[in-house]
């Protein structure tokens, strides 16, 4: 564990002097865990690779701003975070958009980005696999606001504690749980089938 | 919210929602991901230092130009016929011309009526003048 640690350490320093192979020694080691954050998030595997390398270059672009009290975790947690937020603000947008030029549009569903994105929001397999794990938390996490949601998805379905929550998203650990009380009170609701 | 509702809420999703939690990606999703990102780090880089060469180049030949620009327009603005004083002289004249007016038949006729040789007198005090300025 120790030894881990040094390691990480060293690969730090390395990836912040601009060493490209330790950067990606780290991706290596995160890789896992940050496309398991961004799918608890968004919901599809497909939408949550390609929003983890969108973060990770991200990540090596501003490795300045990154202090090294911080946990390089925590860190790289926000960053995927906001990528996340900023992917379902496009997303929500593209679908007001396709739903107003929609039936003009029909035939361009391939180019079209935002269809692009519809059409890869859940294959077979995904979906199977969430109706064995849990398809209905998704459904409900997808009525939370952001802020509810990402924290809800970085406790419950990322298993980090409150004090990295706060740390990761730049807020108190007060209103972390404020966050935790109103998400798990909806998500009950959601879940009994009461509107939330 | 209770403290106690909230720690045995925490407690019971924690739970609840462990088999979810340990759930692994499918390893199609972590096929060439690092591999990936590098590439798309190195056409980033790459892009970047071919834009860079731009920058340099337009600075080295619009520096001396902008130089050049801003000199003239600092004399021009600084100087006593500069901008200033030209805008006053102008507005000074427009003055002038407002309170002569329209020019009349009469004026026209008060000028044919004018005498010579009142033009002559007034060039010989003038002729005096600049000559007592002279002396002086």
């Amino acid at each position: 564990m120790e030894e881990t640690i040094i390691n990480e350490k060293l690969l730090l320093e390395r990836a912040r002097s601009g060493d490209l192979g330790s950067f990606s020694a780290l991706v290596q080691a995160y890789q896992q865990r940050a496309i398991h954050t961004v799918y608890t998030i968004v919901g599809n595997y497909e939408d949550a690779r390609d929003i983890a390398q969108e973060s990770f270059v991200k990540a090596y672009k501003q490795f300045q701003s990154f202090r090294e009290e911080s946990r390089f975790y925590t860190w790289l947690y926000r960053i995927l975070v906001n990528t996340s937020k900023d992917f379902l603000r496009k997303k929500k947008w593209g679908q007001a958009v396709s739903f107003w030029i929609g039936s003009q549009d029909e035939g361009d569903g391939e180019t079209d980005p935002v269809a692009r994105v519809e059409s890869t929001a859940r294959t077979a397999p995904e979906v199977l696999m969430d109706r064995e794990l849990g398809a209905r938390i998704f459904e409900a996490l997808e009525k939370l606001p952001f802020r509810q949601r990402s924290v809800f998805s970085l406790r419950y379905l990322e298993g980090l504690s409150i004090e990295e929550i706060a740390e990761s998203l730049a807020v108190s650990a007060g209103a972390v749980k404020a966050n935790l009380w109103q998400a798990g009170e909806k998500m009950r609701k959601c879940l009994k089938g009461e509107k939330p | 919210m209770k403290n106690k509702s909230f720690e045995e809420m925490d407690k019971s999703l924690m739970e609840g929602l462990k088999e979810l939690r340990e759930k692994k990606v499918p390893p199609v999703y972590l096929k060439g991901f690092s591999e990936s990102i590098e590439r798309k780090i190195l056409d980033q880089e790459g892009k970047k230092s071919f834009v860079f060469e731009w920058p340099r180049f337009t600075v080295s030949v619009w520096v001396p130009a902008l130089a050049v620009l801003v000199l003239a327009v600092t004399l021009v603005t600084h100087h006593p016929l500069g901008m200033r004083s030209l805008t006053e002289e102008l507005s000074e004249e427009i003055d002038v011309i407002a309170e002569l007016g329209e020019w009349s038949e009469e004026d026209e006729s008060s000028l044919e009526s004018f005498d010579e040789s009142d033009l002559e007198a007034l060039e010989v005090s003038y002729a005096g003048n600049a000559g007592r300025n002279r002396l002086a």
